[in-house]
C-alpha cells in the first residue's frame, strides 16, 4: 500500500515537472525591426561592451524580489520591454517578466552557459561553454529552436548585426553566421584561446584573448585589419568608446588603443590583476580592480580622479549612469557611488557573491548572485 | 542481525568514545592535554583568531599576517571567503600537538593544517615569525582553493566534480606562500642528478611526502614561468567541465601529463646536469661515515682513545641518538652504528627535533641534547661511557630546548630556548649552580649558539639582521662579558650552524647564499668591518651542519640520493677544490635601533577581543538504512556536535529496527554521549537504550531491551600508557523466545591499563609493543540474575629483524566467569586463521599467534593499452596460530593441551587507498597431533595484529 502511494506521487510530480519547467514561448513579444549597432535594443549593453546606462535609480534602493533559478545566472541580462532573458550555469534559458515578477518561460538546452544571451528579431541567441553545442538560435515567439552549432563551445556573448551573427569560440575562431539559418558566412581562425566576449563598433570586430593578443576584423569579410600582442593575459572584454579600444589585463595594465590603426595611445599600470572590462563615459574611465578598489581616471590623461574601496574584488564591470556608479563586488556587496566624488551613497549586502553586471531597466535594478539568486531592487518609497 | 546490529552500534558508540582514547579505542598512543589554555578570541575583519594570553603578541602579529594574506589571495583567486575563518594559534609545536581539532597524532614535520569539515586552520608559531607568516599564507591558500573550487562546481550545478590532486593543492600553497629556497632546491636537484625524479604522470608514488610538496611547487613555478600565472587560476576555473583534473590540465595548458613531463623534465635536466661539470657528488670527495636512513647533526667525541661521531637519526621508524667509530673510515654497511638512546618509545625521549636541534659532547664525554619529555623539552646530560642519563633539567617558562652547546670548560651549556609566549632566545645554563641566564630577549629568532674556544664569546644565527624581514639569517657574535653584539656575516640569505675552529680564528657555517646549502668559512676578526667569506664545499647536493675534529678534519651532513648522510674529510683542503671568496662589509649594530619588526594588528580596523566561550557546531550527520533477509529493514542516524576547539563533543545516535508500526517504540534505540577532551583526564558519559531482536550462538534468538547510562574515564600516564575506567548501570529485560524471561539491573565496572609504543609499516605494526589488561565485573543489583567477572589480557610484541621485517608475537587471554557469563569467539582472518568466523566459542579463551612479516613485492605494475595500474608494498607473513576456547573449569595441562588447535601457513597483505588492507591467507589446520588435508584459503580485510 505504501508502495502504490509513493509510486503515484512520483509519477504526478514528474508530469508536473515536465509540463511546467521546460517551455519558453512568449506570445506577445515586442517586435522591433529598427536597430542600429550602437543601440540598446537587442542587448542591454551595447556591442561596444561599454556598461553605460541610460537609465538610473536614485538610492536608497530596497530589495523587492529575489528567487533562485537552476544555477548561477549569466553575468549579464538581456531585456526587451519588461521581459528579461538570461541563461544559467545548469544550461537553462529563462524568460522573466519584470512587471509580474515571475518566470514566464524556461527551457534547458546545453549543460552550462555563462555569457548573456542576445535577442534579435524575436530570436534569442545563447552561447554555451559546455555540452554538445556552442550556440543555439531560438525563436522566442514560436517557441522552437531554429538551429544550433555543434561543438565550438564559447564564453562569448553573440553579436547580431545586419542579419549576421558573430561570436568567438573558446578555441579562438571567430564565426559569422546567417541569423536565420546558422549557415557560416565566414570564419577567422585566430589561433588563440579566449574566455570573454568580442566587441563591435563601426564595422570592426575586436577580439581580445588569454594569450594577450588583440585582433581587429572587418565584419563583412573577417579579414584581420590589425593584430597586436600585449605580452600579458586578458580576461576582460574589450571596451570600445569613440573609436578607441580599452583593454585591461591580468598583470594590472589598462591600454587605450586606436581602433583603426591598432596603436597604443596610452597605458597605465595598476599592478594588480584586472579581470573585468572598464567603463568609459564622456569624461572618465572606471577601472574595477581585483583588490576591491574602483579607480576612476580622467579619460584624456589617465590621471586618477578618485577611487573607492569595496568589500572584496570587483565582481564585474561597473555600470555608470548620469549621476551614479553601480559597483558590485565579490564581497557580496553592491555599492552605489556618487559619480563625481566617488562617495558611497548606499551599500547593499546580498546573500551571495555578486556575479553579474547590474541591469537598470524600467525602474528596477537586476543583479545575479551566487546561490543561484536573481535579485531585483527598486527605489525605496 | 544481532552481529550486525551490535557491530553497528558498537562502532558508532566506540566512535564517540574513541575520541576519548586518541588513536583508536583498543590501543593507540595518547594525546595528552598538558596545558589548560585560557582561550581568547580576537575577531578581525575576516578571521576569528583563537589564542591564549601568553602568546598575545604573536597572535596579534599573526592577525596582521592573516589579513594581509587575505587581501593578496582574494586577487589571486578572484574570490572571497563568505564565512569567517577560524584560526587557532599555538605558541609552539608542542602545544600544537595537543590540539583536539584533529584526533590523530601530529608529527614534528607538520607545520599547520586546514580542517575542511568546519573550515578551521590550526597553526603553531614556534619562534620564527617569518615561518609563522608563511604557514598562515600556505593554509589560507588551501582555504581559498577549497572555497573557490566548491563554488565553481556549485555555480555549474555539479555535485561531484573533479578535485585537484594533492601535488597541486600543496604545490599551489607553496608557490603562493613562499619563494623557491635552498631546501626546495636541495630536494629537486638531488632527484634530477640521481635519476629518481618522479614525473607528473607518476606523482602518486610520492603522495604525501615532502618531495611531493617540492615537486608540486616546481611544476607550478615552471607553469608560471612558461605559461603564465593565470593558468593556475584557470586550472581551477575549468575544473567543473571535467571528471578528472588531468583533463582540466590538458584543456588549460594544451598538454597531457605525458607531454608536459617531456618538456618539464627536459628543463630540469638542462638546468641541473651542467652542475656536474663544476660540482661533485659528496661521496666522491669525502668519506662516508653514515649512509642509510635519515642522519643529522653530527658531533665529535673521543672515548678510550678512539674517535667517534654521535648523531641524531631515524633509521627504523624511531628517532634515536646513534654513535659509531669515526675511524676506520671504510664502511660496508652501517651495522656498526649503535643506538645510544632510543627515542619515541618512552616518555623520557619522545622527540629529538632532528631537523632543528643540534647535539654536543664535551671533553669529559658528556653528551648534551634537548628532547621532548612529557609536556615540554628537557635539557639532558648523558654520560656516553656509562650509558646513563646524569641529569635532566626542565625550565619553568621554556617549552623548547634546542641546540645545546658545551662551554669549553664543560660547565655551562648554551642553547636556544623557546618560551611560552612563542619567542626564541639564547640562554646559558650553569650545570654547577643550575642558574639560567637569558642573553637575548626580543622577538628575533635566535638559534645554534656555539662557544668560542676562550669561552668569552657566543656565536649564533639570528634573523635580527636588517634582511631578517625577508627571512634571512646571519651570524652574530655576542661578548658574554660585555653584552656587545656584532655581525659576523651579512646578506640576504640564511647563515646557520656556526662552529669555531679549534684556534678560534675562523668559523665554519652553513649558508645558502648561492641558492644551495653549502659549507663556508669566515676568517674571524671582530675588529674588522669587512669580512672574507670563503665557500668550502662545492657539491651537487646540500652540505650543512659542519663540525671540526681536533686534528682539523670536518664532519658534516649531506642530502644525497634522497637520504641524509654524514661525511668526513681529514682537512679543509680536501673540500676546498677551488678557492672562491667574497668580501662583505659588516654594518654596525646600533643598540637602540631595531633592524626590523612586524606590525601588530591595528585595532583601528574592525576588531574585538574577548574570552572564549563554547560555541557548538555540527560535525557529522549521517544516516544508514539496511535490509537483512532475516531481520528485515532497519535504519538510523547519527549526529555529532563539537565546539570550535574540538574539546567538547556531543554524539546523538537514533536507530530503529521495528518490523511493523506497532513495534516502533519497542524497537526505538538511542545513545546520547558527551565527551570531554579538554584536560589531561578525558571523560565521557551518556544515556542509551538498545532494544531489538538478537542472535548469538550462546543464547540463540532472543529479545533484549536495555536502558541505562555509562561513564568512562581515561587518564594518560604518558604518550604511551594510560589507565581507563568504565562504569555503566542499565535495566535489562531479556526474553529467550518461547523459553523464559530475565530481568536485571546491571552494573558493570571495568579498569584497564593500556600501553602502546608501536610503529607501523603499511599493513600493521612493525616495531615496539602493545598490550592491554582489563579487569571488571558485571552484576545484577536487584535480582542477582547476573554476576560474572571478566579478565582480559592482550599482549603483542614486535621484534624488528630488519628495516622492513619483524617477528610479531601475540598472546590473548580472555575469561568470563560467573552467572550469565558471555562467551568469546575465535575463528577468522583476524585471529585463528583457517577456522570459520566465530566457530570457536567459550567463556575462556587462550590464543597465541606468531608471524614472521617481511616485504614481498615492492611494486607491481600492470600496463594496459589505456593506462597503468600499480600496487605498492605487497607484504607477506609466515604465521602460526594456536589456542582454544572452552566453558568448563580449568583442566589440567594434559587435557588442555589435547584440545589445543591451530593453523599455520603463508599470508599476503596489501594496502589500498591509504587505509584498507586486504588479506589473503593460505594454510593448514592442525591439532598439533596431525595436519589437515588440503589447504584453506581465507580472504578478508583488516590490519595485521
Amino acid at each position: 500500500m505504501e508502495y502504490k502511494y509513493f509510486s503515484k506521487l512520483f509519477i504526478l510530480i514528474s508530469i508536473v515537472y515536465l509540463l511546467s519547467c521546460n517551455k519558453l514561448q512568449i506570445n506577445n513579444f515586442h517586435q522591433n525591426s529598427d536597430q542600429t549597432t550602437s543601440q540598446l535594443l537587442t542587448h542591454n549593453f551595447n556591442y561596444q561592451r561599454n556598461t553605460v546606462s541610460e537609465q538610473e535609480l536614485d538610492p536608497p534602493l530596497v530589495l523587492v524580489f529575489e528567487d533562485d533559478y537552476n544555477g548561477l545566472a549569466t553575468n549579464g541580462f538581456s531585456s526587451v520591454d519588461s521581459i528579461l532573458f538570461f541563461g544559467t550555469g545548469k544550461g537553462y534559458l529563462i524568460a522573466f517578466d519584470l512587471n509580474k515578477n515571475k518566470v514566464v518561460g524556461k527551457k534547458k538546452f546545453g549543460l552550462s552557459t555563462s555569457a548573456p544571451p542576445t535577442i534579435y528579431k524575436n530570436i534569442l541567441y545563447q552561447a554555451y561553454d559546455s555540452g554538445d553545442y556552442g550556440l543555439i538560435a531560438y525563436d522566442v515567439v514560436e517557441g522552437e529552436k531554429l538551429w544550433e552549432i555543434e561543438n565550438n563551445l564559447t564564453s562569448s556573448s553573440p553579436i547580431v548585426v545586419e542579419n549576421k551573427v558573430f561570436y568567438q569560440s573558446n578555441q579562438g575562431k571567430v564565426y559569422c553566421c546567417n541569423f536565420l539559418t546558422g549557415e557560416t558566412i565566414w570564419t577567422a581562425d585566430l589561433k588563440c584561446f579566449g574566455v570573454n566576449s568580442i566587441a563591435f563598433d563601426n564595422g570592426i570586430i575586436i577580439s581580445s584573448n588569454l594569450d594577450g593578443s588583440i585582433f581587429a576584423l572587418e565584419y563583412t569579410s573577417g579579414i584581420v585589419l590589425w593584430e597586436k600582442s600585449l605580452n600579458d593575459k586578458i580576461f576582460a572584454n574589450p571596451v570600445i568608446n569613440e573609436n578607441h579600444v580599452y583593454i585591461s589585463t591580468y598583470n594590472g595594465y589598462l591600454y587605450e588603443i586606436d581602433m583603426e590603426e591598432g596603436n597604443i595611445i596610452q597605458s597605465k599600470d595598476f599592478g594588480i590583476p584586472i579581470y573585468y572590462g572598464v567603463t568609459v563615459d564622456i569624461d572618465y574611465i572606471y577601472v574595477p580592480i581585483s583588490s576591491g578598489e574602483l579607480k576612476v581616471l580622467d579619460k584624456g590623461s589617465f590621471i586618477e580622479v578618485w577611487s573607492n574601496n569595496g568589500s572584496g574584488p570587483a565582481a564585474s564591470s561597473v555600470v555608470v549612469s548620469n549621476n551614479y556608479v553601480y559597483f558590485p563586488t565579490l564581497g557580496k556587496h553592491l555599492y552605489i557611488l556618487d559619480k563625481t566624488t566617488g562617495k558611497k551613497l548606499q551599500e547593499i549586502e546580498l546573500e551571495g557573491r555578486v556575479r553579474s553586471i547590474p541591469l537598470i531597466i524600467n525602474g528596477r535594478l537586476v543583479i545575479a548572485s551566487e546561490d543561484d539568486n536573481v535579485n531585483i531592487f527598486a527605489i525605496s518609497k | 542481525m544481532k552481529m550486525r546490529f551490535q557491530i553497528f552500534i558498537t562502532i558508532v558508540l566506540l566512535f564517540s568514545i574513541s575520541s576519548l582514547f586518541a588513536q583508536g579505542f583498543y590501543f593507540g598512543r595518547n594525546k595528552i592535554q598538558y596545558n589548560n589554555f585560557d582561550w581568547h578570541i580576537l575577531k578581525t575583519e575576516h578571521f576569528d583568531i583563537y589564542y591564549y594570553p601568553e602568546m598575545e603578541d604573536v597572535a596579534e602579529k599573526g592577525a596582521n599576517f592573516a589579513e594581509e594574506s587575505y587581501q593578496i589571495l582574494q586577487t589571486k583567486f578572484n574570490h572571497t571567503i563568505n564565512r569567517r575563518v577560524p584560526l587557532i594559534f599555538y605558541s609552539s609545536h608542542m602545544h600544537f600537538q595537543q590540539t583536539n581539532i584533529t584526533p590523530g597524532f601530529i608529527p614534528e614535520g607538520v607545520g599547520g593544517f586546514f580542517e575542511f569539515l568546519k573550515g578551521r586552520v590550526v597553526i603553531p608559531s614556534n619562534g620564527n615569525l617569518n615561518q609563522f607568516k608563511k604557514v598562515i599564507r600556505h593554509e589560507l591558500v588551501h582555504v581559498f582553493m577549497h572555497s573557490k573550487i566548491d563554488r565553481v562546481q556549485k555555480n555549474k550545478g555539479k555535485l561531484d566534480g573533479a578535485y585537484p590532486p594533492l601535488w597541486f593543492t600543496e604545490g599551489l600553497a607553496e608557490v603562493w606562500s613562499s619563494k623557491w629556497d635552498s631546501q626546495a632546491e636541495m630536494v629537486v636537484k638531488d632527484a634530477v642528478l640521481h635519476n629518481y625524479m618522479v614525473p607528473l604522470n607518476q606523482i602518486y608514488r610520492i603522495n604525501g611526502t615532502y618531495m611531493m610538496y617540492k615537486v608540486g611547487q616546481n611544476i607550478l613555478e615552471y607553469i608560471i614561468r612558461k605559461y603564465g600565472e593565470d593558468k593556475l587560476l584557470l586550472l581551477m576555473e575549468n575544473l567543473w567541465k571535467h571528471s578528472r583534473f588531468e583533463e582540466s590540465f590538458k584543456e588549460t595548458l594544451g598538454l597531457s601529463y605525458l607531454e608536459f613531463d617531456e618538456e618539464w623534465i627536459y628543463y630540469l635536466k638542462k638546468k641541473y646536469y651542467p652542475k656536474l661539470q663544476t660540482n661533485d657528488f659528496s661521496d666522491k670527495v669525502a668519506h662516508t661515515v653514515v649512509r642509510n636512513g635519515y642522519n643529522f647533526k653530527p658531533a665529535y667525541y673521543e672515548l678510550d682513545g678512539n674517535e667517534h661521531v654521535v648523531f641524531l637519526a631515524n633509521r627504523t621508524g624511531y628517532s634515536s641518538i646513534y654513535s659509531r667509530r669515526l675511524k676506520p673510515l671504510k664502511i660496508k654497511e652501517d651495522d656498526d652504528s649503535e643506538i645510544l638512546i632510543k627515542g619515541e618509545e618512552s616518555s623520557d625521549f619522545e622527540a629529538f627535533h632532528l631537523f632543528s636541534s643540534k647535539i654536543d659532547v664535551n671533553n669529559n664525554g658528556l653528551l648534551t641534547f634537548g628532547s621532548k619529555s612529557g609536556e615540554k623539552d628537557a635539557l639532558y646530560i648523558y654520560d656516553i661511557k656509562e650509558r646513563k642519563t646524569l641529569n635532566k633539567y626542565y625550565f619553568k617558562n621554556l617549552t623548547g630546548v634546542l641546540s645545546p652547546s658545551w662551554s669549553p670548560d664543560g660547565k655551562k651549556v648554551a642553547f636556544a630556548g623557546l618560551d611560552f609566549s612563542g619567542y626564541k632566545d639564547i640562554y646559558i645554563f650553569n650545570t654547577e649552580n643550575e642558574e639560567l641566564l637569558k642573553l637575548t630577549n626580543d622577538f628575533y629568532d635566535d638559534n645554534d649558539p656555539a662557544w668560542s674556544p676562550d669561552g668569552n664569546y657566543l656565536i649564533f644565527s639570528s634573523d635580527r639582521t636588517e634582511y631578517g624581514i625577508q627571512w634571512a639569517y646571519n651570524l652574530f657574535m655576542l661578548n658574554i662579558n660585555t653584552g656587545d653584539l656584532s655581525y659576523i656575516t651579512y646578506g640576504n640569505h640564511k647563515d646557520t650552524a656556526p662552529v669555531f675552529s679549534n684556534d678560534g680564528k675562523s668559523i665554519l657555517f652553513t649558508s645558502d647564499c648561492d641558492t644551495s646549502l653549502n659549507i663556508y668559512l669566515a676568517e674571524l676578526d671582530i675588529n674588522k668591518q669587512t669580512i672574507e667569506i670563503e665557500k668550502i664545499s662545492n657539491f651537487t647536493g646540500a652540505a650543512f651542519d659542519p663540525e671540526w675534529t681536533p686534528d682539523g678534519g670536518i664532519i658534516f651532513a649531506v642530502f644525497e640520493k634522497g637520504v641524509f648522510q654524514i661525511r668526513y674529510v681529514e682537512n679543509l683542503e680536501t673540500l676546498r677544490q677551488k678557492k672562491s671568496s667574497e668580501f662583505f662589509t659588516l654594518p654596525k649594530i646600533v643598540k637602540s635601533k631595531e633592524p626590523w619588526k612586524f606590525k601588530n594588528f591595528s585595532h583601528d580596523k574592525k576588531s574585538e577581543k574577548f574570552k572564549y566561550s563554547k560555541d557548538y557546531d555540527l560535525d557529522i550527520a549521517q544516516t544508514q538504512v539496511s535490509q537483512d533477509p532475516i531481520f528485515g529493514t532497519s535504519g538510523g542516524a547519527q549526529l555529532a556536535f563539537t565546539d570550535v576547539l574540538g574539546n567538547d563533543q556531543y554524539h546523538v545516535l537514533i536507530y530503529n529496527n521495528a518490523q511493523s508500526s506497532d513495534e516502533f517504540l519497542k524497537s526505538f534505540n538511542f545513545a546520547l554521549t558527551k565527551v570531554n577532551l579538554a584536560k589531561r583526564t578525558n571523560y565521557a558519559y551518556g544515556l542509551f537504550r538498545y532494544a531489538g531482536r538478537f542472535f548469538n550462538y550462546q543464547d540463540g534468538f532472543f529479545y533484549e531491551d536495555r536502558i541505562g547510562g555509562f561513564f568512562a574515564l581515561s587518564y594518560p600516564l604518558s604518550q604511551f600508557m594510560r589507565l581507563e575506567y568504565n562504569t555503566s548501570i542499565s535495566y535489562s529485560d531479556k526474553t529467550w523466545y518461547g523459553i523464559n524471561n530475565r530481568l536485571a539491573y546491571l552494573a558493570s565496572n571495568y579498569v584497564s591499563f593500556v600501553k602502546d609504543n608501536s610503529i607501523w609499516s603499511s599493513t600493521g605494526p612493525i616495531d615496539g609493543q602493545r598490550f592491554k589488561i582489563s579487569v571488571g565485573n558485571t552484576f545484577d543489583l536487584r535480582y542477582s540474575n547476573v554476576n560474572y567477572f571478566t579478565l582480559m589480557l592482550d599482549f603483542r610484541n614486535y621484534m624488528r629483524l630488519g628495516l622492513r621485517s619483524t617477528y610479531a608475537f601475540r598472546v590473548l587471554s580472555l575469561l568470563n566467569e560467573g552467572k550469565e557469563a558471555r562467551q568469546y569467539y575465535l575463528g577468522s582472518s583476524w585471529d585463528m586463521r583457517g577456522y570459520p568466523r566465530w566457530s570457536i566459542r567459550g567463556q575462556r579463551i587462550f590464543f597465541t599467534s606468531q608471524e614472521l612479516r617481511f616485504p614481498f613485492i615492492d611494486l607491481l605494475g600492470i600496463r594496459f593499452p589505456f593506462g597503468t595500474i600499480g600496487f605498492n608494498s605487497i607484504r607477506a607473513a609466515l604465521f602460526l596460530d594456536a589456542g582454544n576456547a572452552w566453558d568448563d573449569e580449568f583442566k589440567n595441562i594434559n587435557e588442555w593441551s589435547e584440545s589445543l588447535i591451530g593453523s599455520f601457513g603463508l599470508g599476503f597483505r596489501m594496502r589500498l587507498i591509504g587505509f584498507l588492507v586486504l588479506r589473503l591467507d593460505f594454510g593448514k589446520r592442525t591439532d598439533f597431533n596431525s595436519v589437515s588435508d588440503g589447504i584453506f584459503t581465507q580472504f578478508f580485510f583488516g590490519w595485521d595484529f
